[in-house]
C-alpha cells in the first residue's frame, strides 16, 4: 500500500521552506558580481561552487498546544518548531578582497526573505513537486540569527552562517 | 481492580451542544454542536454548597445542606475557526442561550471503559474575554451551569 502522508508532514514543511527560498531569493535582484543564485541542500559536499547558498534543516521539537491535540476541526497534532541553517559560500580568490563584500551581500539576500517574518504556504509535495498545490496550512519563518562559524578546513573557502527558526502545525487528519 | 492512570490534558476533548430545558440533558433535534479545538491548559470548574452543622447540647451532631448554588466552568481556546466557538441558538422553552459541555478523557489502558466523561448541564455564558498573543490569540469563556455529572463512563456527544 502506498504511503499516505499527513498534511503536516515534515517533507511538505521543509520542502515548502526550500521552495520559498529558491523562488524568492532573487526577488530583489542579483548583485552585479553574481552570475546566478545557486542553492544546494542538506550538507552538500560536492560540487561546492562559488558563490553559492546552502540550506540544511537541523532539528525539530514538538510542543503541545491543544487539549487532546485537537486543532481545527478534522485535524489533530502538535506545533513543531524547526531550525534551518543557511550558509553562503564564496572563494577567497576574488580580486581586491571582494570575497568579504560578497558573503555579506549574500547574507543580506538570504536574510531579506525572513526579515519581517515570513508566512509560507505549506505545499502538498507528496502529490508532486512540479506544480504543488497549497495545503491551507502555514509555515512561519524567521527572522534569521547570524551564527558564528569557524575557519573552513579549505583555505579557499569563506562562509557566513545563518540560523532560521520556523514553526508549523504537524497536522494529522482525524 | 485494573490499574488506572491519572487523567490529563493531552487525552481530553471538550465538546458543546445546544441545550434546552431546565437542568437535564435535553437538546433539540440536530442541535448545533462542536468539538472545541486549540483548547488551552487550565480548564476548570467550581462548585460549592452551604453546609450548616446542627449542634446537640453544645456539640456538633449532624450536618444539613441548606443551599447548592450554581457553579461555573471556565475554559480557554485559541482563535482559529469560528466553528470552535460555542454559538448556540436560543431554542424554545428556555429564556437564554444555553449549552451543555462535555469533557471526554480517553482511558487508553482499559478498553472496557474507553473514556471518562464530565458533563455540565444548561450552561449560560457569564463572561468572555479575548487577548491577543504571540503564539495565538486566546478566548476565555466562563459559563454558569445548573447541574453537573461525572466522572461517568458514558457520554452523550462523543
Amino acid at each position: 500500500m502506498a504511503f499516505t502522508a499527513h498534511p503536516g508532514a515534515i517533507y511538505n514543511a521543509i520542502g515548502s521552506f526550500n521552495n520559498h527560498f529558491v523562488t524568492q531569493l532573487t526577488g530583489a535582484g542579483l548583485p552585479a558580481w553574481m552570475p546566478s543564485a545557486v542553492t544546494n541542500f542538506e550538507y552538500p559536499a560536492l560540487p561546492l561552487t562559488f558563490p553559492s547558498f546552502s540550506i540544511t534543516h537541523l532539528t525539530t521539537e514538538a510542543e503541545s498546544i491543544a487539549e487532546g491535540q485537537n486543532l481545527d476541526p478534522g485535524y489533530r497534532g502538535y506545533r513543531r518548531r524547526g531550525l534551518a541553517e543557511i550558509s553562503v559560500w564564496e572563494s577567497v580568490q576574488r580580486a581586491g578582497g571582494a570575497h568579504v563584500r560578497n558573503v555579506q551581500q549574500m547574507r543580506d539576500m538570504a536574510a531579506r526573505l525572513f526579515a519581517t517574518g515570513a508566512n509560507v504556504i505549506i505545499l502538498d509535495l507528496y502529490a508532486g513537486t512540479a506544480n504543488p498545490s497549497g495545503l491551507t496550512a502555514r509555515l512561519w519563518c524567521g527572522p534569521v540569527r547570524d551564527a558564528p562559524v569557524g575557519p573552513d578546513q579549505n583555505p579557499d573557502v569563506i562562509r557566513r552562517r545563518l540560523l532560521v527558526p520556523y514553526e508549523w502545525l504537524e497536522r494529522v487528519a482525524t | 481492580m485494573p490499574a488506572r492512570e491519572a487523567r490529563n490534558y493531552p487525552e481530553g476533548a471538550l465538546r458543546w451542544i445546544q441545550a434546552s430545558g431546565t437542568g437535564n440533558w435535553n437538546t433539540g433535534s440536530a442541535a448545533i454542536s462542536g468539538l472545541m479545538g486549540f483548547v488551552q491548559p487550565g480548564a476548570a470548574y467550581t462548585s460549592a454548597q452551604t453546609v450548616q452543622t446542627v449542634m446537640e447540647r453544645g456539640s456538633a451532631h449532624h450536618h444539613k445542606v441548606t443551599q447548592q448554588p450554581p457553579g461555573t466552568v471556565t475554559f480557554a481556546y485559541l482563535q482559529a475557526v469560528t466553528a470552535n466557538k460555542p454559538d448556540p441558538a436560543q431554542s424554545s422553552g428556555v429564556s437564554t442561550k444555553q449549552i451543555h459541555l462535555e469533557l471526554r478523557s480517553t482511558v487508553t489502558e482499559d478498553p472496557a471503559v474507553t473514556a471518562q466523561y464530565i458533563r455540565w448541564h444548561n450552561c449560560v455564558k457569564e463572561s468572555e474575554s479575548w487577548v491577543e498573543g504571540e503564539n495565538g490569540n486566546q478566548w476565555t469563556e466562563t459559563y454558569r451551569y445548573l447541574s453537573m455529572v461525572g466522572p461517568t463512563a458514558s457520554g452523550y456527544i462523543a
